[in-house]
């Protein structure tokens, strides 16, 4: 082996110990915090019961319902899209983003059929959700917003 | 008896490491920009800074967010080449870092780019462009440097692993800390597994019509979650050996395969290999490839 450039071994070993520090900091706070990209990685890890889901869904003119694709709502992300109902529900803004989304509705030919809009909050069961031949009905149904699609 | 941080690697592992990171960066950054910078035009109410990001009180306006991504970009290029790489390098993985703490910055974090940003930032401070590299080419001594074996070469390889280790690990402390042992009676991965794919077809996503299809028979999920906590916890023993390394890397990738499969996540970072690309010797494939080449 050659020896080129000598390894500065003090500055690698702060490094490194400032480096795994950090990663493991966030586990030790309580509650942990998660954050990026120092994360307590807390994804998977708690258990999940029957919970509310917000989204929003269009019915046509017979009333049939019609889910809205995410990057209608937020972005191709699905899980940003989750995050931005869920925003608006806490914060009361469920009326504004089913206009916003209307608008965005509106705008695209292949759901020409949708009339109007709903921010719901739909109760699922995970655990029965797939038990049947489809996708279970709600449990319980609460309606946090309407509008109309402008056309 | 092989040091446990100062082992020594060949330059042109670490060389064929950036080539990885980075072009996944530049890839990431260039084939993810609608989603990336779709985040700048979000309304200001939804903005929740974490990270490097806190040190805003208010959203990036859309045009310096955008010159941040381009700028990302022009370094991950140049990192990727070697080019300017004592400037570039650091640029770019900053950049990157700011570019994907920005997109979890609005109350969704995403988990998906930890390693990549984690790794990027390590190979800005190795001298990983003494290979296969501009700066190299225009360079003789580091082209001859480049090809040493050496502890200066390997140590950043080493902290790279300890890092992908330390993440799967505190993973793996996650699931015993929120759930505890119920965590591995597979209940609780049945309910995520469920309640992602659910979550996905209400929200008029993609899901896993195999992920939905296991919801119905709970007994997989007992072994699997097992092997998911067996994964993550023992993940230092991959720092124990280069065969322990391979093999360990093997199974994590084999995890993410599975996350794929039942709940449609997709970790790109670690499907692809590159996560794991410190464990390995990747400089060993360009040169197979070189001698089939010559042989033909």
């Amino acid at each position: 082996m050659a020896d080129g450039r000598p390894l500065r071994r003090a500055p690698w070993i702060v490094f490194g110990l400032a480096v795994i520090g950090a990663m493991i900091a966030p586990v030790f706070r309580e509650p942990p915090r998660d954050s990026f990209p120092l994360s307590d990685y807390p994804m998977f890890s708690t258990v999940r019961g029957p919970a509310y889901i917000d989204v929003v869904v269009g019915f046509d003119a017979e009333g049939t319902l019609h889910r809205i694709p995410p990057r209608l709502v937020a972005n191709a992300e699905v899980m940003q899209a989750a995050q931005t109902v869920a925003l608006a529900v806490r914060s009361g803004r469920a009326r504004v983003l089913c206009e916003e989304v209307a608008a965005r509705v509106a705008a695209d030919p292949s759901r020409a059929s949708i009339v109007r809009l709903e921010v719901q909050s739909r109760y699922f069961d995970p655990r029965t959700y797939f038990a049947g031949d489809g996708p279970a009905e709600p449990l319980r149904l609460l309606r946090r917003g309407r509008c109309e699609v402008p056309r | 008896m092989r040091p446990f941080y100062f082992q020594e690697a060949p330059g042109r592992r670490l060389a064929a490491v950036r080539v990885l990171v980075f072009g996944f960066a530049l890839g990431w950054l260039v084939g993810y920009a609608k989603v990336v910078l779709s985040v700048l035009a979000f309304p200001a109410h939804r903005f929740a800074p974490i990270g490097v990001v806190s040190l805003l009180e208010a959203p990036l306006p859309k045009p310096l967010g955008l010159a941040i991504w381009g700028v990302a970009v022009i370094a991950s290029a140049a990192a990727l080449l070697g080019a300017f790489y004592r400037v570039a390098a650091p640029v770019s993985a900053l950049a990157l870092l700011w570019v994907a703490t920005y997109r979890s910055s609005w109350g969704m974090i995403f988990h998906t780019e930890n390693l990549l940003v984690m790794h990027a930032l390590v190979l800005a401070v190795a001298p990983a462009a003494d290979a296969w590299s501009i700066d190299a080419w225009r360079d003789p001594s580091r082209r001859a440097r480049g090809d040493e074996v050496h502890a200066r070469y390997g140590v950043g390889l080493r902290l790279m692993a300890m890092i992908t280790v330390t993440a799967y690990v505190l993973a793996g402390i996650a699931k015993l800390r929120a759930a505890g042992g119920v965590w591995l009676d597979g209940d609780v991965l049945l309910s995520h597994v469920a309640w992602d794919n659910l979550r996905k077809l209400e929200l008029g996503d993609l899901h896993s019509p195999i992920g939905a299809f296991f919801c119905r028979t709970p007994e997989v999920f007992g072994p699997l979650a097992w092997t998911s906590l067996l994964l993550e916890l023992g993940a230092p023993l991959a720092l124990l050996g280069p065969r322990l390394g391979r093999l360990w890397s093997f199974g994590i990738w084999a995890f993410h395969l599975g996350v794929l499969v039942l709940m449609a996540i997709a970790f790109v970072y670690p499907l692809t290999g590159i996560a794991f690309a410190p464990f390995l010797a990747p400089e060993r494939w360009v040169d197979r490839l070189r001698g089939q080449s010559r042989r033909n």
